[in-house]
């Protein structure tokens, strides 16, 4: 696969949306984007690009009596006022066994790791980027401590630092939890900026995990998202500035 | 399904809804008619659609195949004039210099072929999955990636040739 290739077939694909498993052509295309930086930095600009065209789209609003007409037409429609009452004994019965059956499935569903669209993953991040709690703060930068204090919490500990974050002094953190998945949120301080968010979170919890390799950046509204995979664990890095200023950070 | 759960469903999806309508018929006043019509449809088959989950989904598959199966009555929504399209513009949200390049984008967009302009609103509007457009669609899944690279391609050209 050349890199026009390449270009074609991730042009239509949106990190976090698209799963590349199963797609081989895409598995390639992502591959060859790791290795080959121009393609990487195109890929960047066709992110921009898109989230332009996006912002455009669904800048449309409905005629302002769009909404009243649809309801206005439904009223015509009969609509059930209350659900049946008064049930006989044996739907009763039938109910008491349904709601048996669905408690011991629940008590079975409860006890599987839930599993979270990265899609909305994604959504939560730039709110827990604001609201998120320093419950630990090591202001020597002490990692050993920050991984102990994650993993007795519950958090992912056993993670990679990305080597542009590596150093940077005292670093917050936090666990949160998602749809019942705990996210180990780093938080680094960045001098003369706003700070940055590295969110980890267990690979299996996801539904589609990012690709494994190279971080693969988007951005959505102010916000600026890296995602990759590595191991066992899934990265999300959250930042307000710009692609190349997150690049940065990697 | 009762009326609050029904306007619920209204309020979550219609603005989504009239975007692709808009996109697919390229006239307001259609988009509206269209959207309505959608609803109407999902009024009544409400017993069908026991699964909420699906209800987006529904409603996106019922709005492109009413649209089509109109295409195929009528050509009066696909023939829509490029002064007509001037004249039924639709309105734009958004304010100041934002607002006008946001209207040059849907501009740009509502000129190009239907198939464009559906896979591409799915696409951006959307975030659907490719499985998800495909079923939309009805195209096959391998056809969805060229479509949406192409129509990108498309939509880009017709962007440059307009600022150019």
């Amino acid at each position: 696969m050349d890199r026009e290739q390449a270009k074609t077939i991730l042009s239509a694909w949106r990190p976090g949306v698209d799963d590349p498993a199963g797609h081989a052509g895409l598995e390639e295309a992502l591959a060859l984007m790791e290795s080959d930086p121009e393609l990487a930095e195109w890929f960047a600009a066709q992110q921009v690009e898109d989230d332009a065209i996006r912002a455009g789209l669904r800048s449309i609003e409905p005629p302002p009596g769009l909404r009243d007409a649809i309801l206005a037409e439904a009223k015509t429609i009969d609509f059930p006022a209350e659900r049946p009452s008064s049930p006989s004994v044996l739907a009763r019965w039938a109910a008491i066994a349904a709601c048996a059956v669905l408690a011991c499935l629940g008590v079975y569903l409860s006890q599987r790791p839930q599993q979270i669209d990265p899609r909305y993953l994604a959504a939560e991040l730039p709110r827990l980027d604001k609201k998120h709690a320093h419950s630990f703060e090591s202001p020597t930068g002490d990692l050993e401590a920050i991984r102990s204090w994650l993993a007795a919490h519950g958090g992912p500990s056993d993670f990679q630092i990305p080597p542009g974050l590596a150093n940077r002094g005292a670093i917050g953190c936090e666990v949160a939890s998602i749809e019942g998945a705990k996210v180990s949120i780093l938080c680094f301080p960045i001098a003369g900026g706003e700070p940055v968010h590295l969110y980890v979170v267990a690979r299996a919890r996801l539904t589609t995990p990012p690709p494994e390799g190279a971080p693969v950046i988007a951005t959505r509204d102010s916000a600026v998202l890296a995602s990759w995979s590595a191991g066992d664990l899934s990265y999300f890095l959250s930042g307000r500035d710009s692609a190349a200023e997150l690049s940065r950070f990697l | 399904m009762d009326a609050r759960e029904f306007e619920q469903i209204v309020d979550a999806f219609y603005r989504d809804l009239y975007r692709f309508a808009l996109s697919l018929t390229r006239n307001p006043d259609d988009a509206s008619d269209l959207t309505q019509q959608t609803f109407a449809t999902f009024a009544q088959k409400q017993d069908d659609l026991r699964d909420r989950a699906r209800c987006k989904s529904w409603l996106f598959t019922t709005l492109y195949r009413d649209f089509l199966r109109q295409g195929a009555r009528s050509q009066k929504i696909v023939s829509m004039e490029p002064e007509t399209l001037e004249i039924h513009a639709p309105p734009v949200a958004a304010t100041g210099s934002a607002s006008a390049e946001h209207r040059e984008i849907l501009d740009t967009l509502l000129g190009l072929e239907e198939p464009h302009r559906a896979v591409l609103s799915l696409f951006y509007l959307e975030d659907y999955s490719y499985k998800d457009i495909a079923a939309i669609l009805d195209i096959p899944l391998g056809t969805v990636m060229s479509r949406i690279a192409r129509a990108k391609e498309a939509l880009r050209a017709a962007m440059k040739s307009s600022a150019g």
